[in-house]
């Protein structure tokens, strides 16, 4: 017979579903007893006197729900500790009434829940479209997570949903906020006047970060879907998005975040800025200045500018914050190399991270090699060796193939951070740190001991490796910005403040090592 | 600005945001946490995930090919709704049963040859051929079953329903049921009362003898009874037991209350002897299950009405051999779609472990098919113990019998949900589409011959019948 | 902006003793936790409030507002609750909620006395309603373990037993010192939200603190223990305790002590022992050990005379 405990720390159950977690985690194959009581002095002096106090269930303090389970030899209780984990996620009933109700499809549950506005939908891809579809005939607005939808599905879905004054988010689209719900990956941000219609998940997500980070808020971020901007979906979702943002009146301000669209497109969501009748910011990633200012719109460069733009438009928050000198920073860098330490890998989580950093490394001139390359010149593959100035997406299908998003399982990632510290042609390794709903709960945490062996193992090869980290996340998010910042600091990483900044800087370091 | 002629999604930001979530319950837990309301779907993928599912259901939601079904199935829902079925008579089934001769042994479910029946059924069929005097023991009947010279055909292919084995033969007292709206007639024969009987596989001298006197004794008393009575609307009696706590396929309790007050005038002024009336009266106290087949001719009688309407996807069929289920469909006539018969799971009476049990069997799931039964177990509440225990769950599978139907049966209402009518009208497609299978109430009778019934419970089609069904459907609407 | 517009929610009832003095709280308390019906606030005192849903019955400390229940408000714990004349408002980030208490029904949340019965009418209704908990109530706390239970429940159900002995003589023998370490014997101890031997203190120290008597001498060492050592339990079940230390107690056992006090008919007794059983798990039975226990107590220590 042995222990093992879950203590939920100043967590409240109503008795109904603590019960029904009690009885449920008795059921479990390989629980003996389980067991709910409240961490008090007495319930710890019995379990001390059965000898199953563990540490853990000794440092429960009085307000603290402690679920004990005394399990059979030989059970797996890290299996067990996440079944229960999942006992206690799963939701509790909103009423009495409605807690028996188990809704099997989205028809009866668009009948049955009453107010029910908004399905978020993440099936394999062969069902994701006739999911969507049912969700929008039952007139749900739709955030389709899932991907693998054929284009004529997406064309289709995005005709119906704008007939029917309805979003069709995605598919493939991952982030959200609505009336201050992040849905999926999203960021814990103030609200606020700033609406943002997005293409890009990561993208978004580090602009809405930016402009929490700037003393502003966010009304509404309406995704898009990667495809949306392309010629044959002609932006259906972003138009719609822009025009409902123009008609909230809580918005202020809008922000459009996308890859550069198709020409065709482009006049169009221009078209839609110039009547928009409020100040609209545009950054379509390495998109061009003329089109967008032509049509009234704020041109921004990068995210970082997008943001600061936004914020000053709305007339809220404090834009001006101390510039970053990426030319100094990197001198220093480059001034502990070894010889031969020429290259930048940056290894990402977030797709539009990556761009950013990378487009920034490519149009100072260098050449770069990834994974979501245009050029197949300089694409690489996921099993290939990283060669000069890499980037690597780790969230991109090459990887993910069969695997779970990066921001969950950082496995790969962290192998490769390991590879590339024995490779004595590398300076810098870039990597960001995505926070927030749907993320890693703590993804520096879990990257901090291959950190310390990359600097090991070049540390003992006589080389300094600078290793920067950039958080996407704010003060808000659990764990918040400042603790996960701390932590990379104090295993001796440079930390960026955007992903604008990351981006210059390791222009810099590239430019400086190449050149030394 | 949003345009003049379609509404503005911008409505959304006015509400209070309530997420349905399909797919990954980790979201569910953020958006909770957030203080949205959030439901996350118990979501299974359409057929199973299988292929040949999809193919078919994306075929017909092909906008001008559901068009087709959907005016198709109204139709066959509202022949179904408007059926008006009424006991009209009692009678041999030789005389009755269309294409019955005295060498026919009509079976449940789908068409099956003697050396693939099941123990039930064929304790049955020898049973039924000692009784019809075709053969002197249960041997030589087993023999002459196997010779070819017995004609074996499917009840419902015979304007018939059979209870369990279903096993019908020509000297054999039937209900005759007329469906009086649509002019078609239907066929069951009398319940046995008792669990040693010969529908559930038992076939020794007092089950042999019971037959006897519900040919020569039963049989006649009803026939003439009804005759001095005059016809029973059924559909109305059947609503009113629903009213009463029946779900009129496992509980029977107060239709056959019913029925026995509506034939009792009757009974007592036929040319039976009083103690033959005792008799039959003394039968009928017996068992709750009097009722029971004549319930199944009512929806047999209602069903048959909508069966053969071009385009439609609604079930007018559910059916088992013990061996295999199956399915017909309104839009492919005559056609049968099968798949294994599965387990059914419920108590069992004492004595009896789950491994005696033989596989689902029996024409009664036509009470299923026409929306009582299993799809009426929140009328029930009394028979929950069958699903596993409570109030909200029989209340849980009514609803979700709502969502495979095509409409509610306004003649027959469930009190407990505020009157609402029976699910009726069993779309293959949306079976399909939402995974979710009928849900079938049953007895469980033994898997070898000659014992008889064990207990009682749920089970449920197999999806492949629906699945091929879908295929056909597709094949021949496209 | 929109959202920042509170949403208005009207407290219908309360207790009467807290909506009189809710008025001179200003300032910024939090919330505490939150369940499906109700919702804990620590006032600006740093005391303990429940917020309940409509219908989620009366009690102590306990506002009754106009929603049927909390959840999809955006509540958590650790919220801001600005407390001014009139109104509470939960600082629920984009769409605050504000209560107003203008026009709010008062409860009075005071027990009656059952000194004043004829002998053998406690013992009679204590009888009663043990009957009640051993045929409907919950095992795993006071009452015993549950058939089946595993080493833990055992333990924990022998240590309730051994705490309500040593509390029970203690009174008995009216010796302070002894009702210290028993009633230190029960507090935190057991399963559920509120541990089951709170529970049962709460019963017992109701019966205690009623006007008259025989067992007042456990009230003061109630009270001294729970604020001399807080720590030994869970908020919630301190605040409950200390309500019942000055005899003021949620509807359903004010029901049922009224009843008692009034000789009522068993059937009445029964009905209303059985609304105290529906609370929370195992709260309901503990609870009304606890107080079966103390009317026996009464009745005993009174008996010979």
């Amino acid at each position: 017979m042995s222990t093992t405990a879950v203590v939920r720390k100043n967590t409240y159950f109503d008795s109904v579903s603590l019960m029904s977690v009690s009885t449920k985690a008795n059921g479990l194959d390989g629980v003996e007893q389980a067991f709910t009581a409240m961490g008090t002095e007495m319930n710890k002096s019995v379990l001390e006197n059965l000898g199953l106090l563990t540490d853990e269930l000794r440092d429960a303090g009085n307000g603290d729900l402690m679920i004990v389970l005394v399990t059979a030899d030989g059970a797996d209780t890290d299996e067990l500790l996440a079944e229960v984990e999942e006992l206690l996620h799963r939701k509790a009933p909103a009423s009495a009434a409605a807690g028996t109700v188990t809704y099997r499809t989205l028809t009866g549950a668009a009948r049955g829940v009453g107010g029910a506005n908004l399905a978020v939908i993440a099936v394999n891809g062969a069902y994701a479209a006739r999911e969507a579809r049912k969700a929008l005939l039952s007139g749900l607005h739709v955030m389709l997570f899932s991907d693998n939808v054929s284009v004529e599905d997406e064309i289709a879905l995005k005709q119906l949903a704008h007939e029917k004054g309805l979003f069709m988010m995605g598919p493939d689209c991952g982030t959200a906020i609505v009336n201050n719900v992040a849905l999926c990956f999203g960021n814990k941000v103030r609200p606020g006047t700033v609406g943002i219609v997005a293409a890009s998940g990561t993208g978004s997500q580090e602009v809405s970060v930016r402009v929490h980070g700037l003393g502003g808020g966010v009304s509404q971020l309406i995704g898009t879907g990667g495809r949306d901007l392309s010629e044959e979906v002609g932006g259906i979702m972003m138009i719609d998005g822009i025009r409902a943002l123009a008609a909230d009146a809580a918005t202020d301000v809008i922000v459009l975040v996308s890859k550069p669209p198709a020409p065709s497109v482009e006049a169009r969501v221009l078209a839609e800025v110039a009547a928009a009748g409020k100040p609209v910011v545009v950054w379509f990633i390495g998109g061009s200045q003329e089109a967008v200012t032509a049509a009234g719109g704020h041109f921004a460069a990068d995210s970082l500018d997008a943001a600061r733009q936004a914020v000053r438009l709305a007339g809220v928050g404090q834009p001006d914050v101390e510039e970053f000198d990426a030319v100094a920073a990197a001198d220093a860098v480059v001034a502990r190399l070894a010889p031969g330490q020429a290259y930048v890998r940056g290894l990402f989580c977030g797709g539009t991270l990556c761009d950013e950093t990378m487009y920034a490394v490519r149009d100072a001139g260098t050449e770069v090699w990834s994974n979501i390359q245009k050029d197949p010149a300089h694409r690489l593959t996921a099993s290939a060796p990283s060669t000069g100035h890499t980037f690597l997406d780790f969230g991109d299908d090459d990887f993910t193939n069969g695997r779970p998003h990066p921001m969950i399982d950082p496995a790969l990632r962290l192998e490769r951070l390991v590879e590339e510290a024995r490779d004595p042609e590398v300076a810098a390794v870039v990597m960001d740190f995505v926070l927030g709903f749907g993320a890693h709960e703590d993804p520096v945490g879990v990257t901090l001991p291959a950190i310390a062996e990359a600097r090991r193992i070049a540390e003992e090869a006589g080389r300094h490796l600078e290793i920067i980290g950039y958080v996407l996340g704010t003060d808000l998010d659990t764990p918040s910005l400042a603790a996960q910042t701390a932590a990379l600091r104090a295993a001796g990483v440079t930390v960026t403040r955007s992903s604008t900044e990351t981006g210059s800087f390791a222009r810099e370091i590239a430019r400086k090592a190449t050149q030394a | 600005m949003s345009t003049p002629e379609t509404p503005s999604a911008a409505s959304l930001f006015a509400a209070d945001l309530s997420v349905v979530n399909v797919g990954l319950a980790m979201f569910d837990r953020d958006i909770a946490a957030q203080g949205a309301a959030v439901t996350t779907l118990d979501w299974t993928p359409p057929g199973g995930g299988s292929a040949e599912a999809v193919r078919a259901l994306d075929a017909l939601d092909a906008p001008e090919v559901a068009a087709r079904i959907e005016a198709a199935n109204a139709e066959a829902v509202e022949r179904i709704t408007t059926a008006r079925p009424v006991l009209v008579g009692y009678g041999r089934a030789l005389d009755v049963v269309p294409g019955m001769t005295p060498t026919t042994i009509l079976h449940s479910g789908p068409p099956i040859t003697w050396e693939r029946m099941a123990g039930a059924m064929r304790g049955a069929v020898t049973g039924a051929l000692v009784f019809e005097g075709l053969a002197k023991d249960l041997d030589e009947a087993a023999d002459l079953a196997a010779s070819g010279a017995i004609t074996f055909a499917p009840c419902h292919e015979h304007d018939c329903v059979g209870s369990m084995a279903g096993v019908t033969s020509a000297s054999m007292y039937m209900h005759v049921v007329r469906n009086e709206t649509h002019g078609n007639t239907a066929f069951t024969n009398l319940s046995e009362q008792m669990a040693k009987i010969l529908r559930m596989g038992a076939n020794d001298q007092s089950v042999i003898d019971r037959l006897n006197w519900m040919r020569d004794v039963l049989g006649p008393m009803l026939k003439e009874a009804l005759e001095i009575g005059g016809p029973i609307d059924l559909r109305l009696m059947l609503s009113q037991a629903v009213h009463m706590g029946d779900e009129c396929h496992n509980r029977n309790n107060a239709g056959t209350l019913l029925l026995a007050q509506a034939l009792s005038p009757s009974l007592l002024q036929t040319s039976f002897t009083t103690a033959q009336k005792k008799e039959v009266f003394d039968f009928i106290a017996g068992s709750d299950y009097f009722s029971g087949p004549t319930w199944m001719a009512m929806a047999k009688a209602a069903l048959d009405a909508a069966h053969g309407i071009e385009n439609s996807t609604i079930v007018t069929t559910m059916a088992r051999n013990g061996v295999e289920f199956g399915i017909r469909v309104s839009g492919l006539p005559g056609r049968w779609f099968t798949g294994p018969a599965q387990k059914v799971v419920g108590p069992m009476f004492a004595g009896y472990k789950p491994e005696d049990s033989g596989l689902d069997i029996g024409d009664s799931a036509i009470t299923e098919t026409y929306g009582f039964g299993g799809f009426a177990m929140s009328a029930a509440p009394a028979i929950v113990a069958l699903v596993g225990g409570t109030v909200q769950e029989a209340m849980g599978y009514t609803r979700d019998m709502g969502e495979i139907t095509t409409t509610q049966n306004p003649n027959v209402t469930i009190p407990a949900l505020d009157f609402q009518g029976l699910p009726t009208g069993i779309d293959v497609r949306k079976v399909l589409d939402t995974g979710i299978l009928p849900v079938i109430n049953t007895a469980i009778a033994h898997k070898e011959a000659g014992i008889g019934m064990i207990g009682a419970g749920i089970t449920h089609p197999p999806v492949e019948a629906f699945t091929h069904a879908a295929g056909a459907l597709a094949d021949a609407l496209t | 902006m929109r959202h920042c517009e509170p949403i208005g929610l009207r407290v219908e009832s309360g207790d009467a003793g807290l909506l009189r003095r809710l008025d001179a709280w200003r300032g910024e308390g939090r919330v505490h936790s939150v369940f499906t019906r109700v919702v804990n606030v620590l006032t600006p005192r740093g005391t303990l409030i429940a917020l309940a849903a409509r219908g989620a019955g009366h009690a102590p400390r306990t506002l009754a507002a106009d929603v049927t229940d909390w959840a999809g408000r955006g509540l958590l714990a650790g919220q801001a609750a600005v407390f001014a004349p009139g109104s509470i408002t939960l600082a629920v980030p984009g769409r605050p909620v504000r209560l107003t208490t203008a026009g709010a029904r008062g409860w009075s949340a005071a027990a009656p006395s059952v000194a004043g019965l004829r002998p053998g009418a406690r013992a009679t209704a204590a009888d009663l309603l043990d009957r009640c908990n051993a045929e409907h109530g919950v095992r795993g706390g006071m009452l015993g373990a549950t058939p089946g239970a595993g080493p833990m429940e055992a333990a924990i159900v022998r240590a309730l037993h051994h705490g309500r002995t040593l509390l029970l003589d203690a009174i008995r023998a009216g010796d302070a010192g002894l009702m210290r370490q028993g009633v230190l014997a029960l507090l935190g101890l057991g399963p559920g939200l509120t541990p089951a031997g709170d529970d049962f203190l709460t019963g017992l120290c109701l019966v205690a603190a009623l006007p008259g008597s025989a067992q007042a001498s456990l009230v003061p060492v109630v009270r001294d223990l729970a604020s001399a050592r807080p720590e030994r339990t869970t908020d919630l079940s301190l605040a409950t305790l200390l309500e019942a230390a000055d005899a003021r107690a949620r509807a359903e056992l004010l029901d049922i002590l009224r009843l008692v006090a009034h000789t009522a008919a068993p059937g009445e007794l029964h009905a209303a022992a059985r609304a105290l059983l529906a609370i929370g798990h195992t709260s309901g039975s503990d609870t009304l050990s606890g107080l079966a226990a103390g009317l026996r107590l009464e009745e005993e220590l009174r008996g010979p005379l």
